[in-house]
């Protein structure tokens, strides 16, 4: 048993001036890290950037290894950095701790149908799921579903990257007080760099950076993991600390703060929100693109296999969430309110050396980035494609397609970065909830049309309707117990079994039996399909494949030299 | 056009079959990926706080091993499914419908690259 020696180690009410060094490694990584993005527009490059394939998904040519840091610092975002820990500190296991089965249970999922969306988008130059669908059933109305979905969820998720390089900020004593300027000049700044190399070097910027920030975040998160834990006096004095606060009564709620571990009426919504979000994490366009962008099948089924490595680590973060209560850690914002969100960067400055606050600063910072021009990518290819050239300019040219995708990737993160300077950021964390919930309606159209065409393009869209209505009524519905405002959680009780559970997959449920319902109504009535464009064997083809090769030079394809790096 | 699958439309002209599968290896491959499904959305089997691994709740440290079992668990079932298609992990070898154990042919109408770096066509590029 280790001392009780914590909380007086450091000091409770850190000083809330400028961190001078923290903040300048934090700028010199930022740096180093932006002229890394302009030159990335030479790395691995085709014959030219004046497509979508080039631009957009960096030639489909990456291997494992490229794959596997941008997926990873693709999926695990800044704000997941910041805010699976703040709710582990702030409400326990279930709201934070649930991120680790659901980052596990994951990689058998898109290990099952990754590899069939790959080989049909590598046979058919499909770049978003929307042309999928839409190659399947030859329907732009099924396919704008999908689209505007993915639109729709990527947005509040951008301008949730936004926050989580606000929150480091603010640690790090920029941005509170002052005038418009002084507040938001950073973070506008840093905005517009991103903004400029990913217009030059599209999908191969965040694949560079990707090297940079995943490994800042291993090496602090290791350090930390290591150091920390010792220094508050071990993980029996932690996790003795958490069960003390997650047992204590709210005041404001007369409720226990929150789970130590999830308790028997939790299960299911500990269960539900980690199977839900594992089914949704795919669905979202950046992680699409992400995928779409490596040299072969194998390369992805691969990732599966080693992809897990991040989640050790967000788990081990997670827990970080916890040592700091032990170490008695106070997220307290420069406008003097108690904010969760501070709670890693918070715990860093305290425990210390500045330099090594600013590395695990810029970690974050960086993190954001990644994320935030994959997704700004993929929403701009997903508009490009399936708005633009389906209903605006059909015989839009690749050159034409790429320029207007540059321009969109632009508009999307002038959008994130007004949202987030003019609201309240809680709204941004509703529609990100919103978004997951929304995006996981698109699964059945997108991964069961994988396997079968037996669902009617007509009954798929229904069921995304009625997941999309039913999802968001009762997320609307959900009252913070603290706030009282709407939009308070995830969570709501699931008909039938009455506990609670994940809103997006009870809205799934709903939309596969209204799909399952209607297709059989809609087939009985020999109502059209559509056609379709794809055959079986596209979904096994490889990169190697000498048919994928001669089809591809009768097309002029740019992919014909795909390897293996 | 309202007909609903053309299973195996191909160009005449290309001869593909579809990969012959072994079902038994496949069913193994789908067990694997199973498997982390069902143990941690069971969450009845380990939400509890011991044994305790130094001083780590079992809840946590449990979660923490199925990373680990889940990783070595896809890269088997990977394995699995190469192997249930007749492919080894080297792309090259062993073709699904017995051609010869080398890569395929480049088509005639891409000429090689002349090694300029820009050069996307096959057989200079690292």
């Amino acid at each position: 048993m280790s001392a009780p020696v914590s909380a007086t180690v450091v000091p409770l009410t850190a000083d809330k001036g400028v961190n001078g060094v923290a903040l300048t490694v934090l700028i010199v990584l930022f740096l180093i890290v932006t002229v890394l993005g302009f030159l990335a527009s030479r790395f691995k490059r085709g014959e030219h950037l004046e497509s979508l394939d080039e631009w957009g998904l960096g030639g489909r040519r990456f291997g494992t290894w490229i794959t596997w840091f941008l997926l990873g610092g693709d999926l695990y975002t800044a704000y997941t950095f910041i805010a699976v820990p703040a709710a582990m500190f702030a409400t326990g296991a279930v709201a934070g701790f649930f991120a680790v089965p659901y980052t596990i249970v994951l990689y058998p999922i898109i290990f099952v149908f990754m590899a069939r969306l790959w080989s049909v988008s590598h046979r058919h130059g499909y770049v978003t799921s929307a042309d999928f669908v839409q190659g399947r059933y030859g329907d732009r109305g099924l396919s704008l579903a999908i689209a505007v979905t993915g639109f729709l969820a990527t947005m509040p998720y951008i301008a949730l990257q936004l926050i989580g390089i606000q929150a480091v900020l603010e640690v790090a004593g920029l941005g509170g007080s002052g005038n418009w300027f002084a507040k938001d000049a950073p973070l506008l700044i840093a905005f517009v760099l991103l903004a400029a190399y990913t217009y030059t070097s599209g999908l191969r910027a965040p694949a560079v950076i990707a090297f940079v920030k995943d490994g800042l975040i291993y090496l602090v998160i290791i350090v930390a993991i290591i150091y920390l834990p010792h220094h508050f006096g071990g993980w029996d004095h932690i996790f003795g600390a958490a069960h003390d606060k997650m047992a204590a009564t709210n005041p404001v709620t007369k409720a226990p703060n929150g789970a130590f571990i999830p308790g028997d009426p939790q299960k299911w919504a500990y269960a539900t929100l980690g199977l839900g979000s594992a089914l949704a994490l795919f669905m979202y366009p950046h992680s699409i693109t992400a995928s779409l962008s490596s040299g072969s099948r194998n390369t992805i089924r691969r990732n599966a296999a080693i992809l897990p490595a991040y989640s050790f680590v967000l788990g081990l973060l997670a827990l970080l969430g916890w040592v700091a209560i032990a170490a008695g850690t106070k997220p307290i914002g420069l406008d003097g309110k108690p904010n969760p969100q501070l709670v890693i960067p918070q715990l860093f400055e305290d425990s210390f050396p500045s330099w090594f606050t600013g590395v695990a600063f810029a970690a974050v910072a960086i993190g954001a980035l990644v994320p935030a021009a994959i997704m700004s990518i993929a929403a701009a290819n997903t508009f490009t494609r399936n708005v633009y050239k389906e209903w605006i300019k059909r015989d839009a040219t690749p050159a034409q397609e790429a320029q207007v995708s540059k321009l969109m990737s632009l508009v999307v993160k002038a959008f994130a970065l007004a949202f987030v300077f003019t609201m309240d950021k809680q709204n941004a964390i509703n529609f990100q909830l919103l978004g997951g919930i929304w995006i996981l309606q698109t699964f059945p159209a997108i991964v069961f049309s994988l396997y079968t065409r037996w669902f009617h393009k007509w009954a798929l869209l229904a069921g995304w309707a009625v997941g999309m209505v039913y999802g968001t009524v009762k997320a609307y519905q959900v009252i913070n117990p603290a706030t009282h405002k709407h939009f308070g959680g995830s969570l709501a009780s699931m008909p039938v079994i009455g506990d609670l559970g994940y809103i997006a997959l009870t809205a799934f449920v709903l939309n596969v039996l209204v799909a399952v319902v209607l297709t059989v109504v809609l087939r009985a009535v020999k109502v059209s399909n559509g056609s379709d464009q794809t055959s079986s064997y596209d979904y096994f083809a490889d990169e190697n494949d000498p048919t994928v090769a001669q089809d591809l030079s009768l097309h002029g394809g740019p992919r014909a030299g795909a390897v293996e790096y | 056009m309202s007909s609903p699958t053309p299973e195996g439309r191909r160009p005449a002209d290309l001869h593909v079959t579809m990969p012959p599968t072994n079902k038994g290896l496949l069913a193994a491959a789908g067990v694997c990926l199973l498997i982390p499904l069902v143990a941690l959305m069971w969450v009845g089997s380990y939400a509890k706080e011991t044994p305790r691994l130094s001083g780590i709740p079992f809840f946590f440290w449990y979660q923490f091993l199925w990373v680990f079992l889940t990783s070595g668990l896809t890269y088997a079932a990977h394995r699995l499914v190469l192997a249930a298609r007749g492919q080894s992990a080297d792309p090259y070898a062993g073709h699904a419908d017995g051609r010869p154990d080398v890569p395929p042919d480049v088509p005639p109408s891409v000429p090689p690259g002349d090694g300029n770096p820009l050069d996307p066509t096959p057989g200079f590029r690292s």
